[in-house]
């Protein structure tokens, strides 16, 4: 069982593709979130993922990573890492130990960086960070979600990672706002560069697969972890099945413990059944050779995209139809499919 | 039994390990080197009884104690099947 933690929204950098919607609420205090982290470990969470906003901007960051710490949480931190200097990576591996720590990057240049982040020299503070971080043994994984402004910078991007010891994962997948805004779209990566992202040889080692690999779902079995071994709380305590569904099943601050709340809420019961609804379509469209079948679907973003969470969205079907096409291309050439060299599709479980 | 090893030997989990039991068993989580996933253990109930009590205080005594009230097995039995089990977690860096 996994928990993402938005301890803020406050933020440090400007994203110009930012889900984040504050509502002007409060956030919780330092002892609503022990409270909060307690029942999650009550729960039985073993991963937490403290985020934000940059959740590194709470004074009280590091009372929380170390509660967090102190309940056995496999924990880890999700920031831009603008605040950590050397000092502060020292801090980070005495007080919270991080299983690993997630870092946005949105460039391979100051330039393209900065220009998604708006803020001046946040490139190098990366880098400087994920040395200071990697000095001390901790592990970091680098996150880029692809955008038009940063996809010409892909291999350049994963050669700093390398340099860097850090792994790199990038997202092609821009979401709207949670409150519904698609502004963000507007800067989805090309379908010129998606195609070349999932079939070219020279990304096999950014997109972390040689060939893609389908879906492999079995019947019953859902499409992702939302709601089933995944939750997500914002900083005013709404429990959500996922960061990108947004659909509140009870605030973590009125309830006793949430074991009762995800045995009988019904958007959790709803959100269940959708999960395991988009499988069985998905599953049914492989077996007739569609592009279902190599589709990472996300309910959230439909259902923010669409209004419906069933319907297959377009960044969806181009990411599918894309690794379809590089599937049978390989298949094609070489005699034999993305499986056979032992991919195995990996489900969103966050 | 290690030479150095007696029924008064404590051990002590790697520092690194964090862990939740479900249905009995322990899910057991310790970070993988850069550009590697995370390395997850599962244990089965014999071997998350043994885990559990691993705390740098309990000696091997108490833990065989522990799995001989617990189970249908003899001292020595117990004790054979935990110093195996406890020599394959050092293996994997899970106590030392």
């Amino acid at each position: 069982m996994s928990a993402l933690l938005e301890i803020t929204f406050v933020c440090n950098h400007a994203c110009t593709f930012c889900y984040n919607c504050p509502t002007g609420q409060k956030e919780m205090t330092t002892a609503e979130i022990f409270d909060a982290l307690k029942k999650l470990a009550d729960f039985n969470i073993l991963y937490l993922t403290l985020t934000g906003g940059e959740p590194l901007v709470r004074k009280d960051f590091f009372d929380i990573a170390r509660r967090a710490r102190e309940l056995g949480f496999a924990l880890r931190i999700y920031t831009n890492a603008y605040l950590i200097d050397e000092a502060t990576a020292k801090k980070i591996k005495e007080i919270a130990n991080p299983l690993e720590m997630e870092i946005s990057i949105h460039g391979a240049t100051p330039e393209t960086h900065e220009r998604l982040t708006c803020v001046p020299g946040s490139l190098q503070k990366v880098i400087n960070a994920v040395k200071h971080l990697r000095a001390q043994g901790i592990k970091v994984n680098l996150k880029c979600p692809l955008t038009r402004e940063n996809q010409h910078e892909v291999l350049e991007m994963a050669r700093l990672a390398k340099e860097l010891d850090a792994f790199i994962l990038f997202d092609p997948v821009i979401t709207p706002r949670d409150d519904g805004d698609k502004d963000p779209l507007r800067l989805m990566a090309t379908d010129e560069f998606l195609e070349k992202f999932w079939s070219d040889d020279a990304y096999a080692e950014a997109r972390k697969e040689l060939v893609p690999v389908p879906r492999n779902d079995g019947p019953g079995e859902a499409v992702c972890g939302t709601g089933r071994s995944s939750l997500a709380i914002d900083p005013y305590g709404n429990i959500y099945p996922c960061v990108q569904w947004r659909r509140s099943a009870g605030n973590i601050k009125d309830l006793k413990e949430l074991k009762t709340m995800w045995q009988t809420s019904p958007v959790l019961i709803e959100v269940r059944k959708a999960a395991v609804e988009m499988a069985t379509r998905l599953r049914e469209q492989k077996e007739k050779g569609l592009s279902g079948g190599f589709c990472n679907f996300c309910l959230g973003v439909a259902d923010l995209q669409t209004g419906d969470p069933l319907n297959y969205y377009p960044q969806a079907a181009k990411n599918a139809e894309f690794r379809l096409k590089a599937y049978e291309a390989y298949k094609a050439k070489s005699g034999k499919a993305g499986e056979d060299l032992g991919g195995v599709f990996t489900k969103c479980e966050m | 039994m290690d030479e150095a090893m007696d029924r008064s030997t404590v051990f002590v989990k790697n520092h690194d390990a964090v862990y939740r039991i479900y249905d009995g068993e322990a899910v057991v989580v310790l970070p993988g080197e850069a550009g590697e996933a995370a390395e997850r253990r599962h244990l089965n109930q014999i071997g998350t009884l043994v885990w559990d009590r691993i705390d740098g205080r309990t000696t091997l005594g108490d833990l065989i104690e522990a799995v001989v009230q617990e189970y249908e097995v003899t001292p020595e039995e117990a004790e054979r099947d935990i110093l195996e089990f406890i020599a394959s977690l050092r293996e994997q860096k899970m106590v030392r």
